[in-house]
């Protein structure tokens, strides 16, 4: 298996990924429902990888991630609908997914600036006050429909495009880690004030980080509309960070592998779950304490899959 | 000659707390100054205010510019490099990546592995645990991982904080040596320490403080035979 990975390039990989993903959209190779299923892992993988830069890679804590993702999710709507439906062309979907990812990107620029003026854990205070906020907000908004939602997308959201975008996320939140200002983001992790004395210039790493971060929960929230058709400010309320936060810590802190886990399993056994209709809610906490007491850092925590790192750091470049 | 460093009535105040009253001193190119003090003197925070982490009263001027509102981190960039009290490695990273994090301010590639093999070619031992988290290796070697951090950012003066804190004599007596050898080939070291003896013997010159003030300075072989120093510090 090893050999496999190691002389099956990941760009390969990807590329058969996707290749795959377009026949089973085409050619209806799957059923309408797993393809939904596979869909639902590829946003929320896209979710949990880019919470996982901030609270694994970088320590900090968000638990306002919904918020990113309804500004995503809301911009990259009103785009399809009210701007771009008369013309679109097959390029305008990723566009307009694209557009959120900057909308949200932008919003967490905002939201970094104050965040990390100073040092500490005022993040998930800021966080979890800024995605309150946003509730309030589009609930306030008739133009979008107000607390009774916002439709109209057309189902645009195909297991290609998904895996497109999962592909690009898993692409470039990898780059990063392993980049120069990756490193940087570890060395706040791990001391602030020694990253400070060696140089990094913490505030600018970590607001870069913050804006990576929430352009890809703005992308997932575009995918996210557009597969639902319908959006509510309801949808992105605290219950939503906080599967992002099942989702990262039950994959493991500080791993791509293990978002990939965590996502995958968290979306399989929701589903798996449904028989035991609300109590599945109940199921879902239950296995992060549980998680917390027997693996607190995950399965895969600050373990990354060897085929996933770039080979340049392959020796000398254990724990991320 | 302007020297290097050049610190001028420095203060820092810790709330109504005066930790450094109006503390002066320089470090020429090539020197290596030590400033030595019991606990509570207020070494460590001349460091801190030194590095930018806290902030302090007095003018400071380095390389011929001026210090004052220039965070920590682009002073690592203007050529002040410091091995922190208590190293500080980074513990879950390894030990390639401390270095590589050392010589953060160095952006282009090539330079970033010629400092790289400059540094372990100074420290072999380092290169033998290159792939190893930071906080397994042993005191000794995190010292020498530390040092060897800052050396990544082609530091025009290394600032020491207590490097011999911690470790064995043997290991003190290693380390030192090191330092020695730097200050032979040209190296600007500021080193703050309470093992007097050794430092006193390897510095230029030397600056006693007590109770955030200078009370006595001069060249290092001087101060090694003045009475109150031999009383307070060598237990002579």
């Amino acid at each position: 298996m090893s050999t496999l990975r190691k002389y099956l390039p990941l760009k390969g990989a990807a590329a058969a990924v996707f290749i795959l993903a377009l026949a089973v959209s085409r050619y209806g190779l799957l059923d309408n429902y797993i393809q939904l299923i596979l869909m639902l892992i590829g946003i929320n993988l896209i979710l949990t990888l880019s919470l996982n830069l901030i609270n694994g890679y970088m320590g900090e804590f968000s638990v306002g991630h919904a918020g990113f993702m309804a500004a995503g999710a809301y911009v990259s709507s009103i785009l399809s609908v009210k701007v771009l439906a008369a013309c679109a062309p097959f390029w305008a979907f990723p566009c307009a997914v694209l557009a959120g990812g900057a909308a949200a990107g932008a919003v967490g620029l905002v939201v970094a600036v104050p965040s990390f003026k100073t040092r500490g854990d005022y993040l998930a205070i800021v966080t979890l006050a800024f995605s309150m906020i946003v509730k309030s907000v589009i609930e306030n908004i008739d133009a979008v429909g107000g607390p009774r939602g916002f439709l109209g997308m057309e189902k645009l959201t195909t297991l290609p495009w998904v895996c497109f975008w999962v592909i690009v996320t898993v692409w470039i939140i990898r780059n990063f880690i392993y980049s120069r200002f990756g490193r940087g983001i570890l060395a706040v992790r791990e001391d602030e004030i020694a990253a400070e004395l060696t140089g990094v210039n913490t505030r600018n790493v970590k607001m870069l980080a913050f804006v990576v971060s929430s352009f890809f929960a703005g992308v997932a929230g575009g995918l996210y509309a557009h597969l639902l058709q319908y959006i509510s400010p309801g949808t992105f309320d605290i219950i939503k960070s906080t599967e992002m936060l099942v989702m990262v810590y039950l994959g493991g802190v500080g791993s791509i592998a293990g978002s990939i886990m965590g996502a995958t399993a968290y979306t399989v056994l929701l589903e798996a779950l449904r028989p035991l209709g609300v109590w599945r809610m109940a199921v879902m906490p239950l296995l992060l304490i549980l998680l917390m007491i027997f693996r607190p850092r995950g399965i895969m925590g600050f373990r990354e899959a060897r085929w996933l790192v770039p080979g340049s750091e392959r020796d000398g470049g254990v724990k991320r | 000659m302007t020297p290097l460093l050049e610190v001028g009535a420095m203060t820092v105040n810790y709330g109504a707390i005066a930790a450094v009253r109006s503390v002066s001193f320089e470090v020429h190119s090539g020197e290596m100054v030590v400033l030595l003090g019991a606990n509570g003197a207020g070494k460590t925070s001349i460091l801190k205010a030194l590095s930018g982490l806290i902030p302090s009263g007095g003018t400071a001027r380095f390389d011929g510019a001026g210090l004052a509102g220039v965070p920590a981190h682009e002073r690592v960039a203007r050529g002040i490099a410091q091995v922190p009290e208590g190293r500080r490695i980074f513990y879950n990273l390894s030990v390639k990546e401390n270095l590589l994090l050392g010589g953060w301010v160095q952006t282009s590639k090539a330079a970033l592995k010629q400092d790289l093999a400059r540094v372990l070619a100074l420290f072999p031992r380092l290169e033998e645990r290159l792939g190893q988290a930071g906080g397994t290796l042993s005191g000794g070697e995190q010292q020498m991982l530390a040092v060897g951090r800052a050396l990544m950012s082609r530091p025009k003066l290394v600032v020491l904080d207590e490097p011999s804190m911690g470790l064995s004599p043997k290991l003190v007596d290693a380390i030192f040596a090191m330092l020695a050898e730097f200050h032979k080939e040209g190296m600007t070291l500021l080193v703050v320490e309470q093992n007097a003896a050794m430092a006193q013997t390897l510095a230029t010159r030397a600056y006693v403080l007590e109770a955030g003030a200078i009370a006595l300075s001069g060249p290092a072989a001087e101060l090694r035979d003045n009475p109150l120093v031999r009383r307070a510090y060598l237990g002579a």
